[in-house]
Parts: C-alpha cells; structure tokens; sequence
C-alpha cells in the first residue's frame, strides 16, 4: 500500500530543500575534484547537473518493485531518517581514465558528507559500462538530520561519449528505445573498441603517475632547472617530496613560462615565508586545510612573484573546483557551476552572485527572448536591438 | 569672441594630495581625485597617509575635468564617452538616422589654462555611427569574425548600478559565432563577453560601404554627412553658447567640500589674448625649380607649376607597367594615353611631357582579374629581371575601397617600388595635375619648394618626428618612430625610420638615436645647419627635448638654436572674429596663449575657418623668447609643401601630414604578409 497524496504532500513542501540539497552534492562533489585536481594534476574532469527524481517517478518506482509506503521518509535500523528510493537524487561525473574513475569513487567514499556506499561496475549485454555508487549523502532537513540516497554514475569520457551516441543511458525514459538488431550490434561493438582504448589510457596514465626519482646528489655546475635538479630540490625541501611526471611536466612548463631558469632563483620562491603563507590562506578560503607543498609554492609561487595575481587567482580558484569571481553579496567564490549559471543563464556582465543571492539581483526571465534572467523586464541583448541613435 | 568659458575656484587651490593607488577608495562628493601615475592618484583633499604636494596648474585640470566627465556622465542623454580626448556624444541630438548608421552631435571638452586662467573649452562635432549589430553584420552581411578583430573598436550595450547604457570597448575575440570577448574600461579593466547583439562595431566607411545595397545611397553618403555637420563660423559659435547653457552650465556650481568650483557665464573674449596676423602677401611663395630652366615663383601652386612648358626635345621617356582587369584595361590606357597627350581647360593645360618633362611609355600589361592574378601577376613582374620591368614605374587599377589597396602598396612597398593605384575611371583636369605630381614625386623628383625670405630667419632644416603603432600578434604593440627631413626650402629630402621598437621605456633613447642617425645622413651631403626645427603631433616632454638636444649638438656642432613645435589639430580651441560677418578668423592670424621662459603656446588660424593648430614651442637655448610670429610663418609655409595635392592646399604642415601617411600605411602594412618598407625607398616620397 502507498500513500501517494502524503508523499506528494511531504516530496511538495520540501520540494525547495530537495533542490538545495542537490545543489549542495554538486558543490560537495567539485570540492572532492578539487582534491583529486590538487593530488594528480589530471585536468578534464566534469562534474554535471545533478536531477531530483520527481514524485511520480518515485511512486512509481515504489510500486514497479512492490514496496509499501506511508510517507517518503523511513527510519533505518539506526533510527536515522532515509528516504524510500535508493535514486533520490542522481549525480554524474566524466573523467579521463577508469583509475581516475575509482580514485574519485575512494574520496567520495572518504568524505564525511557521505556514508554507506555500495559500489557496482555496470556492464550491460547493450555495451553500457559505468560505475554506480549508491551513497548516502548526510544533511539537515528541517533541523532533522536526514541521509539523502544518491545514485552517483561515474564513466570515463570514452563511456559518456558512447552513452550520448547510442542513447543508451542507465535511466531509460518511459516506453524505452527501440534499436534494431544492427544498430545494437554496432553499439556493443563500438562500446568493446571504446574499453580496449579506455584500458590503453590507463596505461598512459600510469605511465604518467609514476614519480620521478630525484638524483642522491647534485653536480657544482647542475645550476639550470631539469627534471634532475627540481626533483632533487622539491625532495630536500624537508618534507621528503616526489613528484609524478604529470606534475613535473606542468611544473617545467610554468617555471619556463616564468622565465625561472636557475635552480637559485627556484630555491629563493622555495625559500619565501610570505609566498606560503598567502597560498596556505588562499587555499584555507576554497575549503583546503593541507600544508603547502613543495610543487604549490613553486607551481603558484612563481606567478606570484612575478606579479600575476589575477593569473594566479585565477589558476588556484578552478585548481580547487572554484571560479575566479565571487558573489558580490556575501563575497563567496562561485563555483563552476554557480559561475556557469550566471555565464549561461542570466545577462551579467560582471556583476555575479552565489546560488543564494543571484535571484534577487535577476529576478526576472526577459519577456521577450524568454531565455535569461535579467534586473530588467527585459534583458539586455533583447534591448540592445533598439538601438535609440 | 572664444569658445572658452571660464572657471573660478574658491578658495584658491595650493596643494594637492598623493595616495597609493593600491586599495583606493574614492568618497565621492567629499573628494576628487584623478589618475597620476601608474601608482599614485591626486586627490583634492587628503585621505589617510596621503602625501601633499604643491598645485600644479595641470593637476588642476585633471580634477575639474575629472568632475565635469564624472557629472556628463550621470546625464542619461549623453553617452559614448571617452574621457582620454574629452568627448560625449548627446543622443538628442540625432542630425541623420538611416537603417544602417545615424550622424549624432558630439562635444569636445576641454579644460585648459591660459594666461594665468584656467577655462572650459566647447566645441560641437559630429561623429558617424554604424547601427547593425555584430550579428547583423555576421549573418544578414556576409562580414566573417576576422573583420572585427583588426578593425576592433565598438559600442557595447551593458549596465551598471542599474542603469543601461552604451559605452567605449574593443572586441578581443570571437568565443562562439554569437559571443564576443569585450574590453569595456567604464566596467572594469578586463574583458567580458558580450553577445553579439549587443555590440555594435565602431562606424567604418569601407564596411558601410559593402552594406549599403543602392548605389545611390553611396554617391549621395558623403555629401548628405557633409550637409548635416557642416558648420559656418556663426552657427559654431551659436551652437557653442546653446550646449553650454545646456550641458554645461547646469554641472556648475560644484561643491566638494569646502571647495566651490564655479563657471562664467558667456565665453571669454578674444581681446584678452594678443593676436599678430601674417598676410596671405607676406607668405612664402612657391618656387618651381627645374633643370635647364630658371627658376619660376608664384602665391599659388597651379599657376607656378604651369609656368614651366618643356620644349619635346628635352622630354625623357619614362617606362610604366599596368595591372588592371579585363574591364579596367582601356581605361587605364586612356588616362596614361591623356596624361601623355594633356588636358585643357580655359584656365590651362597640363601635360606629363609639358609641365614635367616625362612621357609614359606602356612597356608591359598585367590582366588581374582576381586576388590571386594579383598576387601572382605582381610576383612575375617584381620578380622579373628584364629592363623593361626594372627600370619601370607601376600602375595599378583598384576598385574603390578594395581590401587589396594596402597589401599591393605593402608589396611593392617591401620590394623597394613606389607605385600607383588608380580607382577611378572619372579623369579631369584637376585628377591629371594631382596624379601627373604624385608621380612626378615618386620618381624622385621635387615637384615646387617655398621661396627664401631674408626678413623671416628660416630653419634650416626641417624635421618632422612621428610614431607609427604596428600590429604583432594580433594587438597593436609595437611603435616606430621615424623623421621625415625638409630643407629649409620645404622640399622633402628623405625619411628615416628607428631600428628598434620606441616604447614608453626605451623612448629616451631611441629619439636621440634617430635624431643622430637622421642627422648624419643630412650631414653627408656637406650642409651644416644651424637652426631646426622639430614639428611632432604629440607633447615633447623636458627629457625628450634635453635628450635629443644633446644629441643633436653632438651629431652637429653647428647647430645653435633648435625649435620644439608640438602641434594638436584636434583641440577645440575656437577663435571666432567678431569684426567679421561671418566671424571667420582670417589665416595666418594667430593668438598667444601663454608665453613665459618654459613655453610658449600659440593658437594659429590655418585657413580652413575654423581650422586653428595649436602649437606649443619650446626653444632651446630658451635665454631669448620664441619669435611667435618667425615660427608661425614657418609653420604656414609647411602647409603649402604638400605633393600630394597640386590642386588644394592644405591646412596642415607637410611634416604632419607625411607623417600622418606614413603611419597609416605602416600600420595597415603590418596587417599584411609585407610589413616593411624596403630602405632604398627612404629618399622617395612612395607614400603620398
């Protein structure tokens, strides 16, 4: 028996918390890249919108597996309060190579905001491939506290790719898609092509996370900046530090870009109190409590010292999942996401805002183009067509 | 009469303050401030660990016009400002609206002193805007991105504190086939991206020209504008005193803080500014000099080029190429076949054999029907090692505003080749004395030069100083300075560009250099000069001139008396002369605005109505004061020197006006494949 008009009622009235909640996993999980960005240096991970299962689905689901329910919340054996689906709220996630796909599944599972994980790599007949990870993610609701089910997708570019040209996705929508024999022939096969190139990529990824082993001593004229002599630098920084090829490659680029040629000028940036100090604050503001390594102080350091703030701003701002702009109300960096709403969404030029506070500066959708929120009635390209001169 | 109005400031201001520009927040209506340097801003009043310094009278200036922009600015019918040459644009005021572009009434504000006073001046313009968005032109006018990211200015529409309006940027870069990276300076110092809507690239009469779709519309564009924004001198002054009591006036009083800033209410008289004339009799005449003939002198141009008739004996043949598509051919035949043969009218005769001693032999033909043809046409003949094509002078047919004018001038330019385009088909007398002298000067000849006057000591030499911005990757980022050297007759003599790049920086060094290097070549030919003069369109600063001074005494020992001229034509200062129906100040009158031992400044009628060069002239050694009216009478004499036009003689001195060709040729050369030009072209006028 369910008891569809109360779990409308009660999914209705807490329909703004549930978004909010959403938006909130969002931020949680491109706060985890962020960390996973500052381990491995891999850039090209996405983070999509996550969707909020709307209640028919959901009384739906609930009769389509024969479960009874009164309300769309239950206790679990640890008196804690669920909700009756186990896809409540549904988040993806892209990345390069399946080891990045179960390093970001391990912080996920380590971080606090989530708990109970089950973790299965789907393989369907179709040729569908991604892993699912059913968590829970915990927060407030109504002063209770509430484990909100989140079913996690995550994939590999390769597998996302696949999904959007077979169509053939994990929520297949109501009535389901019809393919033909051929068309589900090339769609598996093309799928078998597309492992065997993920599995190729994971080699190039090893590869390029393995460290680079800094030589027992320098030479007297080993001066200039190499692989050798800031592997050897960064490891008697005092803190017995490697460094994987991938960061020694992007950290050769910008000491090069930089024009940081001798290993002296690289120890004076290694050597400033001030330069870590301002990158531990700054990297405390995006929610990042780690000391200072030898490759941030050398990697930011530099452009730092070289007086390219806003580069720099800019650089560790998306390194840490967020943008370089901030609400102006509450002076919060924006996410990527917050930062693409307003970009996408609304005609800002430079004034952006948080979640929080953008509606009340665009409050409304343009009249006329219907497409972006604006202060105005009407939003500003639309206005700019008449033209008064 | 004037177009100044005065300002009064009560009390008096005697210091100013500095302040660190990191972290600076300005208390509007309390303070003004203004930029200073790259770190510091002036303030009026003091805020915490500000630093004072004594009033200067252009800091003064920079505060009132920073407070005159700031209230325009809060005037919702004025928009498109641009604060760095003091200009608003009223949008009442809307003289012509067309679909694709509407003429509007724009003001030049400036705030200068003078004599000791400080004043407001106002002068009415017009400015021409395109109205098609950027996506109109992209998707109903076949333009692609490329074409607004060389020509890159525009008007972007974007709001602020509410409030909506279009405002100054640069298009950087296209995103998306509809955005747009925008540099806004009213927004901030950065860029934004704009859809394309919402941006209207700066007006530019090659892309209107390509929009509008009658022909009509196109004969009729220049003489409609010319119509709507002509002035007579009566109407200017009427118009000045209606903006001030409308746009001005009403900003006045100011009171920040215990300072009132206050404004007359009519205009300053003229009769507080001492004033000398130099009589169109009293000018330098022109002299036409010729080999085996003597020479011939006349007031005019025209009639002292047609006193010289060259017997056929004595004409030399003259070897040119032509390139020109099927269609052009004939044409362009005919004109070589008239400049040949001459035109007549009932004033007079011209003919290349008869006035220059030159006739024109086709030596070769080039069909060019398209770019390519162009391209590979212009190869085989530059390339080309038969007589024929060395020793000869090429001639181009081009349609109006053809994309390829610039990269063909670049091209031959490159290869060490002064050339000819040709545009039009419509040929008269007046079109076959300018392109008969053009030619006649890029064959390296002196078409005419001025007469001595043993009453006005002369320059020696003349020396025009300029800076051309050049494009590397894709921004304008270089700047090159060159000279171009008259004698003291005004007939040019060469053009001297500088090895390296000029930049803020490197400045002091690199004028001297050029100076020393365009000194040495002067000097090769065994003259020894002793006054010069140095014209520049911009401000010499003391160390420029202390530099360059030094390195001429050190090039030329003889030198004992060298004058800085600094010109602006785009100041808009106005004389109007109330003794005068028309109130048209009378060429050659000029009006001292300031003379003191640090300089002096002078404000010159150059024969256009309401056409005055302001000049500022600092002299060094400076123990005697600058002979005002010497100068002036130099400074007119340069403006009959220009080879370009034997027909019309222009209001601005030949210095400025090479100059000003040099630059706009480099500077759309650096756009093309051939950006620099060859060296051996240096003592040939190939730009004019």
């Amino acid at each position: 028996m369910i008891d569809e008009s109360k779990i409308r009622e009660e999914y209705d009235k807490s329909l703004p918390e549930f978004e909010k909640i959403r938006d909130s996993i969002v931020k949680t999980l491109e706060r985890i890249i962020g960390i996973y960005h500052e381990e491995l240096r891999f850039h090209a991970v996405d983070v999509h919108k996550a969707r909020l299962k709307e209640a028919s689905r959901l009384i739906e689901k609930l009769r389509r597996k024969g479960k009874e329910a009164n309300s769309l919340f239950v206790k679990n054996d640890k008196d804690e309060i669920e909700l009756v689906v186990n896809d409540f709220i549904g988040a993806r996630i892209s990345c390069n190579t399946k080891d990045d796909v179960k390093r970001i599944i391990e912080l996920v599972i380590l971080n606090d905001r989530f708990s109970n994980a089950t973790v299965e790599e789907k393989i369907k007949p179709s040729g569908y491939r991604a892993w699912h990870v059913d968590i829970f993610y915990k927060t407030y609701l109504d002063d209770d506290h509430v484990l909100v089910p989140l079913e996690l997708q995550i994939k590999t570019h390769l597998q996302t790719a696949w999904g959007e040209i077979t169509h053939d996705e994990s929520y297949v929508p109501q009535g389901g898609i019809q393919k033909n024999i051929w068309e589900t022939e090339y769609s598996k096969h093309m799928a078998d092509m597309l492992n065997t190139l993920d599995e190729m990529a994971k080699t190039i990824r090893q590869q390029r996370l393995t460290t680079v082993p800094p030589p027992k001593h320098l030479r007297d004229d080993d001066i200039n900046i190499n692989q050798n002599t800031i592997s050897y630098l960064i490891s008697g920084f005092g803190k017995n530090e490697t460094v994987t090829r991938q960061k020694m490659d992007i950290l050769l680029q910008r000491l090069s870009e930089q024009r940081i040629e001798t290993l002296a000028q690289a120890k004076e940036i290694l050597n400033s109190q001030e330069l870590e100090k301002k990158i531990k604050k700054d990297k405390e503001k995006l929610k990042n409590y780690e000391n200072v390594s030898a490759f941030e102080l050398l990697y930011y350091g530099t452009l730092l010292n070289t007086g390219k703030i806003s580069d720099y701003e800019a650089e560790i701002n998306k390194d840490y999942g967020y943008s370089i702009s901030s609400c102006l109300e509450c002076k919060r960096f924006l996410t990527e996401n917050e930062y693409k709403y307003m970009k996408e969404e609304t005609d800002t030029d430079i004034d952006f805002y948080c979640e929080e506070h953008r509606d009340a500066h665009f409050p409304n959708l343009c009249e006329n183009c219907k497409k972006l929120k604006t202060s105005q009635q009407i939003c500003k390209n639309c206005e700019a067509e008449k033209s008064p001169f | 009469m004037t177009n100044f109005f005065e300002i009064t400031i009560s009390p008096e201001i005697k210091e100013l303050f500095l302040n660190d520009r990191g972290n600076f927040i300005e208390e509007s209506f309390k303070n003004i401030s203004a930029n200073f340097s790259k770190t510091k801003i002036i303030s009026l009043y003091s805020y915490p660990n500000s630093e004072s310094i004594p009033a200067k009278s252009f800091h003064i200036e920079w505060l009132v016009k920073k407070i005159i922009f700031e209230k325009l600015e809060q005037n919702k019918s004025v928009f498109d400002i641009d604060y760095k040459s003091g200009e608003v644009t009223l949008l009442n005021e809307n003289l012509l609206q067309k679909t694709e572009y509407s003429l509007l009434r724009r003001l030049i504000i400036q705030v200068f002193h003078a004599n000791g006073k400080l004043f407001v001046a106002i002068d009415p313009i017009t400015k021409k805007y395109n109205r098609l968005s950027l996506a109109k032109l992209l998707e109903e006018h076949n333009f692609k991105p490329e074409d607004f990211t060389e020509q890159n200015r525009c008007l972007v529409f974007v709001e602020k504190n509410n409030a909506r309006k279009w405002v100054r940027g640069n298009i950087v870069g296209f995103l998306s086939d509809d955005l747009v990276k925008v540099e806004v300076p009213y927004l901030f110092d950065g860029t934004i991206e704009a859809n394309t809507t919402r941006v209207l690239p700066a007006f530019n009469k090659k892309f209107l020209f390509e929009v509008l779709k009658d022909p009509k519309q196109k004969l009729n564009f220049d003489k409609e504008n010319k119509a709507k924004s002509a002035f007579t001198s009566r109407q200017k002054y009427e118009s000045i005193l209606s903006y001030h009591e409308q746009y001005i006036k009403p900003i006045f009083p100011i009171q920040i803080g215990e300072t009132k800033i206050s404004i007359s209410e009519n205009p300053t008289s003229s009769d507080s500014f001492p004033s000398e004339i130099i009589a169109p009799k009293d000018e330098p005449k022109i002299v036409v000099s010729r080999k085996g003939f003597n020479s011939v002198e006349h007031q005019k141009i025209l009639p002292a080029l047609s006193k010289i008739s060259y017997p056929s004996n004595k004409v030399i043949t003259q070897n040119i190429v032509l390139f020109a598509p099927d269609n052009q051919l004939d044409n362009l035949r005919e004109i070589i076949n008239q400049l040949n043969n001459g035109i007549k009218n009932q004033y007079g005769e011209i003919s290349m054999p008869l006035r220059f001693g030159i006739k024109f032999k086709i030596v070769d033909e080039f069909i060019v029907n398209s770019p390519n043809d162009l391209l590979q046409k212009t190869d085989m003949y530059l390339q080309s090692a038969e007589e024929n094509h060395t020793e000869s002078f090429p001639i181009v047919y081009l349609s109006k505003m053809s994309n390829w004018y610039y990269k063909i001038k670049a091209k031959f330019a490159f290869y060490a080749k002064s050339s000819q385009i040709i545009s039009t088909p419509k040929f008269d007398i007046y079109s076959a004395w300018n392109l008969a002298t053009n030619i006649y000067a890029k064959l390296g000849n002196k078409p005419w030069a001025i007469s001595d006057n043993p009453n006005m000591p002369n320059a020696d030499i003349i020396l025009g100083l300029a800076t051309s911005w050049l494009k590397k990757q894709s921004r304008f980022s270089r700047k090159v300075g060159f000279v171009n050297v008259f004698d003291k007759n005004g007939s040019w003599l060469f053009v001297k560009s500088s090895s390296q790049d000029i930049d803020f920086d490197n400045r002091l060094n690199e004028f001297p250099k050029l100076m020393k290097d365009t000194l040495n070549t002067y000097l090769a030919s065994g003259e020894n000069p002793k006054i010069i003069d140095i014209h520049y369109s911009k401000k010499f600063s003391i160390w420029e001139r202390k530099k360059i001074f030094e390195a001429i005494k050190e090039t030329c020992p003889s030198v004992s008396e060298v004058y800085f001229i600094s010109f602006d034509d785009t100041h808009p200062l106005k004389f109007f002369d109330k003794n005068s129906p028309s109130l048209d100040v009378p060429r050659g009158k000029f009006f001292t605005l300031n003379q003191d031992d640090f300089q002096t400044e002078i404000l010159l009628s150059v024969g256009d109505s309401q056409r005055f060069q302001r000049l500022r002239i600092w002299k060094i050694p400076n123990e005697t004061p600058v002979n005002t009216k010497a100068v002036a009478y130099r400074v007119l004499a340069m403006t009959k020197l220009n080879w370009r036009s034997a027909v019309k003689e222009t209001s601005e001195p030949v210095t400025l006006r090479y100059a000003h060709e040099i630059a706009k040729l480099t500077n759309q050369f650096s756009f093309t494949e051939w950006k620099s030009v060859n060296n051996q072209l240096s003592s040939k006028p190939w730009f004019i």
